[in-house]
């Protein structure tokens, strides 16, 4: 399955590898996101390998990382620094990317960006036993 | 309070430093001391934006972060991108007596000494340096994780920039 936008995955170690099995697991295709992983890369290593796989996709592209504060978004967010068409998202889950695989129907790049994190954010629901957790997304 | 921590870090503040060590040492300030980054207001604001609520960051020329280091109120960990700005910043009048080694990953010319310690001859250099001026420095990734010594690898030839194996990771 392919995103609306060319898409890249850049994650401490193997995260971004389980996330793209467990995707493929779900939609019985693996969907068409690359991956890196800062695993032992320097900060600016691991910018290069960012600006080569933009250098090489179209723009607007999306980067999708881990922790905000992470290593892998700082090198992310400082590959955007003369690609204003560039989006980075932090925060990156499984539901995350399965939203995104389905998001081709809502429009222009920042809506569908608006719709993406929306849908991200109603899937943190919270039960404690059998109650949810008030404030659990209706 | 004080700075409770001075860390050499290449990647600076990051998941480590953030989850690891800022909670572990009860940490509410961050300087990191850099001159590019200081230089940089994109960079800077990139990595203090996103740091969580409870940490307050801040970017500082290692000039700055010298002058400071005996005053810096709350409980700060320093951070500072390699052995050479360390001993930079030991230089300008910073009374560094210990420092954590966290973070030096593979780039060209550089020598595995620990897994999350790669190191150049200016790198080796540098900590020599900084052995010889008394400041002790312990290489640990994270809290809880083994320590090395390595004034005493410096030491007895363990850190020998000539001796250590120069594979790829």
């Amino acid at each position: 399955m392919n995103p609306p936008y060319p898409t890249l995955l850049v994650t401490h170690r193997g995260y971004g590898e389980g996330l793209l099995a467990a995707a493929e697991a779900i939609l019985g295709a693996r969907p068409a996101i690359d991956h890196m992983s800062n695993e032992g890369l320097s900060p600016d290593a691991l910018l290069g390998a960012i600006e080569a796989w933009l250098d090489t996709h179209a723009s607007p592209a999306i980067v999708l990382t881990d922790l905000v504060f992470g290593s892998c978004a700082q090198s992310s967010r400082i590959a955007t620094r003369n690609r204003p068409d560039t989006v980075v998202v932090s925060g990156v889950s499984l539901p995350m990317i399965l939203a995104l695989l389905r998001s081709r129907e809502h429009g222009d790049l920042r809506e569908m960006l608006r719709h993406l994190r929306q849908r991200t954010q109603e899937s943190v629901c919270v039960f404690v036993g059998s109650e949810p957790l008030e404030g659990n997304p209706s | 309070m004080s700075v409770v921590l001075v860390r050499v870090d290449q990647r600076l503040l990051h998941g480590q430093v953030v989850v690891g060590w800022a909670p572990s040492l009860d940490a509410d300030h961050v300087m990191i001391a850099d001159d590019a980054l200081a230089r940089d207001a994109f960079g800077s604001e990139v990595m203090t934006s996103a740091a969580p609520p409870e940490l307050d960051v801040e970017v500082a020329p290692l000039s700055e972060a010298a002058r400071r280091f005996e005053t810096l109120e709350g409980r700060t960990m320093l951070l500072v991108r390699s052995p050479a700005a360390l001993l930079e910043l030991v230089r300008l009048g910073a009374q560094v007596r210990e420092a954590n080694v966290g973070g030096l990953h593979w780039k060209e010319g550089a020598r595995r000494f620990l897994d999350y310690l790669f190191v150049t001859r200016e790198d080796v250099s540098a900590l020599t340096e900084l052995a010889k001026l008394g400041v002790r420095l312990i290489a640990c990734d994270l809290p809880g994780n083994p320590k090395t010594d390595l004034v005493a690898a410096l030491a007895d030839g363990r850190l020998a920039f000539d001796h250590l194996p120069s594979r790829h990771p």
